[in-house]
């Protein structure tokens, strides 16, 4: 009997959480364009466009009826390596930010709820990941292991957790006063079911906000990456192929500046739906 | 509007037949200037390589050099640089022969273990003490003690003795003959030193940071060391002393450091001389079409090949390499990841070294159904994604490790498109250069890779990358063909070592441990105001050296006779015509998709919109 | 005297992040496979194992790993020694020296002009609350914090310096004509304006969003609320009041900032070709030229606790409201 009730609940959750959504217009705005960015990626593997590394176009040809966002030095069609591109590049921005929320939620919660040493040690490893120049850090090992997407997700999600470690260390530390954790307490319930039961889905809500902002991030970094020659060459990302464009900008800037839109559009996106998330959820700013 | 637009049609059309017209021209000129020259004797240097004196090259160069010691480590940014400042006993032309430098003649013995040269007797170092034998015999030593970069090729470990019979005659003598030494003497990290700089007791090495030299460079050269600033620019002046009278003919030159190949071609456009910056290939027409700007296009021994590695069952199978190299389409190759400005790779070494070159022993065309006919007989059966698969079910993948070049990035995706018309699937694994010796060379953890490198000046080259040693990349063991190339290095006689490189050539062709895949396009990019450079005398002038070089812009009167050869550029393979067709239909598919993904986003939009008014 | 302590005790830590940062680095770079004699020898044909042995001996790469780190922890903090860079085999303390003033000029001219700028606009903004101009300059912040360095880059430089040709494309002066005395500052001046201007876009909308956030979050506050009942003066309300409270984040921000300036700038550098600090990092890490690595990472890593310190410092003698040791 509990379920439905769950189920009711959360449907009721996100129903009020839409009509939230609605009173800010770039939260919407920003939700519909990574819902049709999505969409995009989902549908790319049904579309009838050719296969993203078929090399059957003459060469550099500017945009035309044809190809229309023009081909590439290798006579590859840009629209359909763009298209393409949406799937690693959204894949590495969810993956490594979810990566990086897991593992900045599970210390930033540890550190919170049971202080003292936990939290000293969790504190210093976050200070030094925070102060670690990381996007060298990522290019040092991307450099010497070689780049593969599963590496640059790794990689990246390694280093981007501080952040939500520490907003998930100070959401902890308040709702641990609360009355119902007491409650469980006085219960007697373990330590790690009050944690994950009570607190973390308490203390959740900012901590996806600053996820849905690092999915932004991650696919710059990979951009970035890529720029400097060490994205995945199996895969076809927005970075990468500007990077692989760049030479020819003078003379075929469609091939880096057409991804690089999409880019922009996706990233934008998802700065538009955290932004405005982070006003919704995070109880500090709702306030005011 | 309209009629400026005529006038610079006019006039582009006036420009591309005053080209052609002195390209004609300037073909039978240049051709006569050649039999000039080669006719002269060598030593003799005249005041007529100097119409004109005066004027600052500026070089738009790639990079930094590691140190202004050019013998120490191989320092490609160095070598143009050190090219100018230092002279080598013997250098290569530009035709890759080799011509006298310091040594003004040389005697090699029969089976080439004694080789003595005789040097030039006005040399003078820039600080002006002279140059004898002491410096030649000191370079080679520290060469072998300090373990230079061209000593492993020198053989120097078999060097016996380094004498000086007088201040001008050397004498090397070595344990066992050493047929590719002169060869190797022309070619890198072999410039003369000079010995009483670097040459004290209170030096460890000669890469010692006390030592002056290695700042501020002293050669013999023909122009001087003034100023280096890092990462921005290096500058010589000429020297007034040198040994060829009335050379150079150059006040100073510039080296201007711009490592991004965008940047330096504007940069040269806008303010260079040369540029020696490898620009993007497919600039080249439009660089060769910009107004007072030449481009001249040569092959060279550089190569590209695609390795197998002999250590794995599958690439073992000698049918298997046969199938991959008819499944490539090196035509294509050229084509898109060159965008045609190279040469497909004839025959199992570089037709530039043309003496020891055998036409007859060639690797296999591309053939799609022998490649699928083979792949068949072997048992690899396609499945339904269009992949092979071992008999077990496994997809048949091929791990394809090189190193980060833009050239290698477009190379292995053309590569693995070619192969995936087969049905073998390829996964790039692109390394920094580093990983990739270490993976490639040491562990050979690969299946198939793909690396370039110099193949002159000398057929030995072909021992060392299949025969013993480190640089081994497919790990090919083969008996015979190491009999064979230890025979040819050591005798001193050139028609016999070529029957000998002829037999290895033909060897390799029928084993096939290697793909040979594009022949790397030497281009020089220079102002039409200069000439003078190697190409404009061979046998004359070292690779690369701009002793000579000087500016039409400096001439007083206008000289009749005297123009560079203006070869038009386009690229050496014509596109493959039914690739480059695509059916209507995919257009069109392209298309309705296009507009099936706007009346997507369009319709979200509008919810979106809806649902925000409703409120 | 607790300010002492407080920041003697965070001083302690750095050291101690310091250390650790730079053994990670350590042991990644001389764990990983290949090493970086390959460089000296070029193409392989070169590379005899005596050049191997040659250079491994002379890099002290024969010791084992944990003697190297030993002598280079040693060399580094007790005679400030940061070794030989293997590709210019120059001391890499000279290396950083020479590109130090190239980056800084590039960073520090950034963050303050985008300190600036970002202040300004956001205080506008703020007061502008809601209106169009508000939106427009939120937008056009949202849009830049989307678009990645080097594609910003890209984009002003085919703008401004291959269509308009207004500035040049890349470099530090015009070394066909070099320039002398005050020709010569102005040259770099005008060779840096598009890599300043990237740097500066970059870095604004962090500033503008702090500046407007404080800014609006002020505006809600009862004194204001106050201020405004008593009849005074909107634009009084901001000069005094709402300017001198939202100033602090920014300016702390821009501490934190100037912390990471030193290596920050190695995409901006990239694409319009500066020979800074971080390119030379990059080379660096292609080229596995480790003293180099090492040393510019300890240079970073150093002045971004050295700049959070003082960002620390700076807030608890500026805000009155914080007591030192205290929970916030």
């Amino acid at each position: 009997m509990k379920t439905p009730r769950r189920i009711e609940n959360t449907f009721k959750k996100i129903v009020d959480f839409f009509n939230e959504l609605r009173r800010d217009r770039y939260g919407l705005v920003g939700f519909a364009m990574l819902l049709s960015i999505i969409i995009i990626a989902l549908l790319v593997p049904y579309l009838p466009i050719p296969y993203f590394n078929a090399m059957e176009y003459p060469l550099l040809s500017p945009p035309n009826t044809m190809n229309i966002f023009g081909t590439d030095n290798l006579g590859r069609d840009v629209f359909s390596r763009t298209l393409w591109g949406a799937r690693t590049s959204l894949a590495v921005g969810f993956i490594s930010a979810g990566l990086s929320s897991i593992i900045g939620i599970l210390l930033g919660s540890l550190a919170g709820y049971f202080r003292g040493k936990v939290d000293d040690i969790i504190s210093a490893i976050t200070n030094i990941f925070l102060t670690i120049p990381a996007f060298f850090l990522s290019l040092v090992l991307l450099a010497i292991f070689g780049s593969s997407i599963y590496l640059i997700m790794l990689v990246i999600g390694l280093t981007t957790w501080p952040t939500t470690a520490r907003v998930m260390r100070a959401q902890v530390l308040s709702v641990k006063e609360r009355t119902f954790v007491e409650a469980a307490k006085a219960i007697g319930a373990s330590d790690f079911r009050i944690l994950f039961t009570h607190v973390i889905p308490h203390a959740l809500p900012p901590a996806i906000a600053y996820t849905i902002l690092q999915v932004g991030s991650a696919i710059m970094i990979e951009a970035g990456l890529s720029y400097l020659g060490l994205g995945d060459p199996n895969y076809p990302s927005w970075g990468r192929m500007i990077y692989e464009g760049q030479t020819y900008i003078m003379s075929a800037p469609w091939i880096s500046l057409i991804p690089g839109m999409f880019l922009v559009y996706t990233v934008l996106s998802v700065n538009f739906l955290g932004n405005s998330l982070l006003k919704i959820l995070s109880p500090k700013l709702k306030q005011t | 509007m309209t009629l400026t637009k005529h006038v610079k049609l006019a006039c582009l059309f006036l420009l591309i037949l005053i080209f052609s017209v002195t390209a004609e021209i300037a073909g039978l000129t240049a051709l006569s200037l050649k039999n000039d020259l080669t006719n002269g004797s060598i030593s003799q240097t005249d005041g007529g390589f100097c119409p004109a004196k005066g004027g600052t090259l500026v070089v738009i160069h790639f990079g930094d050099p590691k140190s202004f010691n050019p013998d120490a480590v191989a320092d490609d940014p160095l070598y143009p640089v050190a090219s100018q400042i230092f002279n080598k006993l013997v250098t290569l032309d530009a035709n890759y022969n080799v011509i006298p430098d310091l040594a003004e003649s040389w005697e090699v013995s029969p089976n080439a273990s004694v080789y003595v040269f005789h040097l030039r007797k006005n040399v003078k170092w820039h600080d002006g003490v002279p140059l004898t034998c002491k410096d030649v015999k000191y370079t080679f030593l520290a060469m072998k003690n300090f373990t230079g970069v061209a000593a492993g090729l020198l053989n120097l470990n078999l060097l016996k003795s380094v004498e000086c019979q007088d201040d001008y005659t050397v004498v090397f003598k070595f344990s066992q003959p050493n047929a590719p030494f002169l060869s190797f003497v022309a070619w890198y990290g072999t410039f003369i030193l000079p010995e009483h700089i670097y040459n004290k007791t209170e030096y460890t090495n000669w890469m010692d940071p006390k030592i002056p030299a290695l700042s501020k460079p002293v050669g013999t050269g023909p122009f001087k060391f003034v100023e280096y600033v890092k990462g921005s620019h290096i500058i010589l002046e000429a020297n007034k002393d040198y040994f060829k009278e009335g050379l150079p003919c150059l006040d100073r030159i510039v080296f201007k450091i711009v490592p991004d190949a965008v940047a330096a071609e504007q940069t040269f456009i806008a303010e260079g001389d040369v540029l020696l910056t490898t620009p993007p290939l497919t600039d080249l027409p439009k660089l060769n079409a910009t107004p007072g700007v030449v481009v001249r296009t040569y092959p060279t021994p550089s190569r590209w090949f695609l390795a197998f590695n002999m250590l794995r069952d599958l690439t073992r199978n000698k049918d298997f390499r046969f199938a991959i190299a008819y499944a490539l389409n090196r035509t294509d190759i050229l084509y898109r990841a060159f965008s045609g400005f190279g040469f497909v790779a004839k025959g199992m070494y570089v037709p530039s070294i043309s003496w020891a070159y055998n036409p007859n022993a060639q690797p296999p065309e591309f053939n799609l159904e022998k490649a699928n006919q083979i792949l068949n007989s072997l048992g690899f059966k396609v499945g339904s994604d269009g992949f092979r698969t071992y008999p077990n079910g496994t997809r048949l993948t091929l791990k394809l490790v090189s190193f980060q070049t833009a050239e290698i990035n477009a190379m292995s995706q053309v590569i693995k498109e070619q192969l995936r018309k087969v049905g073998i699937d390829v996964s790039i694994e692109l390394l920094d250069l580093g990983t990739f010796q270490q993976k490639a060379y040491r562990e050979k953890n690969f299946d198939i890779a793909i690396t370039d490198g110099f193949w002159g000046p000398d057929p030995h080259n072909l021992y060392l990358r299949f025969g013993g040693g480190g640089h081994n990349l497919p790990g090919y063991n083969n008996t015979q063909f190491n009999d064979l190339a230890m025979k040819a290095a050591t005798t001193g006689d050139t028609s016999r070592r070529k029957d000998l490189y002829w037999s290895l050539q033909e060897i390799l062709a029928q084993e096939l441990p290697i793909v040979p895949l594009i022949d790397v396009l030497g281009f020089d990019v220079y102002k039409a105001e200069w000439i003078g450079f190697d190409r404009d005398l061979p046998g004359k002038v070292g690779l690369g050296v701009y002793e000579a070089v000087w500016s039409k812009a400096k001439l007083t009167t206008t000289p009749v006779s005297i123009t560079t050869t203006q070869t038009s550029i386009s690229p050496t393979s014509s596109p493959i015509t039914s690739t480059t067709q695509p059916t209507p239909t995919e257009g069109i598919t392209t298309t309705a998709t296009l507009a099936v993904l706007v009346i997507v986003i369009v319709i979200i939009a509008a919810a979106v919109f809806m649902y925000i008014r409703k409120k | 005297m607790s300010l002492v302590r407080h920041t003697s005790k965070k001083i302690a830590q750095g050291f101690f992040v310091i250390i650790i940062s730079i053994s990670i680095i350590f042991f990644l770079i001389n764990l990983a496979p290949g090493d970086p004699i390959q460089f000296v020898a070029g193409d392989p044909i070169f590379l005899s194992k005596e050049l191997v042995d040659y250079y491994r001996k002379m890099w002290g790469l024969d010791k084992p790993l944990y003697e190297r780190f030993l002598i280079y922890l040693s060399n580094v903090f007790l005679r400030g020694d940061l070794g030989y860079s293997y590709r210019y085999s120059a001391p890499v303390i000279e290396l950083i020296k020479e590109r130090l003033p190239v980056t800084l000029l590039l960073t520090v001219v950034s963050n303050v002009l985008a300190f600036i700028l970002g202040v300004a606009l956001g205080l506008y903004a703020s007061r502008k609350y809601t209106k169009l101009s508000d939106n427009l300059l939120s937008l056009v912040s949202f849009i830049l914090n989307s678009t990645p360095t080097f594609l910003l880059g890209i984009v002003l430089m085919l703008a401004f310096s291959i269509h308009l040709k207004i500035f040049p494309v890349s470099g530090l002066i015009d070394v066909r004509n070099p320039k002398t005395g005050f020709m010569y500052y102005f040259d770099i001046l005008y060779h840096s304006v598009l890599p300043i201007a990237t740097l500066t876009f970059v870095l604004l909308p962090m500033y503008f969003k702090v500046v407007r956030d404080t800014a609006l979050q002020q505006l809600g506050e009862d004194y204001v609320i106050l201020c405004r009942a008593i009849g005074l003066d909107e634009g009084r309300i901001f000069k005094k009041h709402i300017f001198r409270n939202s100033i602090l984040p920014p300016i702390t921000l821009f501490m934190l900032q100037l912390g990471y300036s030193v290596a920050g700038a190695a995409i901006t550098e990239t694409v319009f070709g500066w020979p800074g600090v971080g390119r030379l990092l990059l080379d660096a890490i292609y080229q596995r030229d480790y003293p180099v690595i090492l040393g510019v990472y300890l240079l970073v890593s150093i002045s971004i606790v050295a700049l959070s310190i003082i960002a620390d410092l700076v807030y608890t003698i500026l805000d009155p409201r914080i007591k030192t040791g205290g929970a916030s």
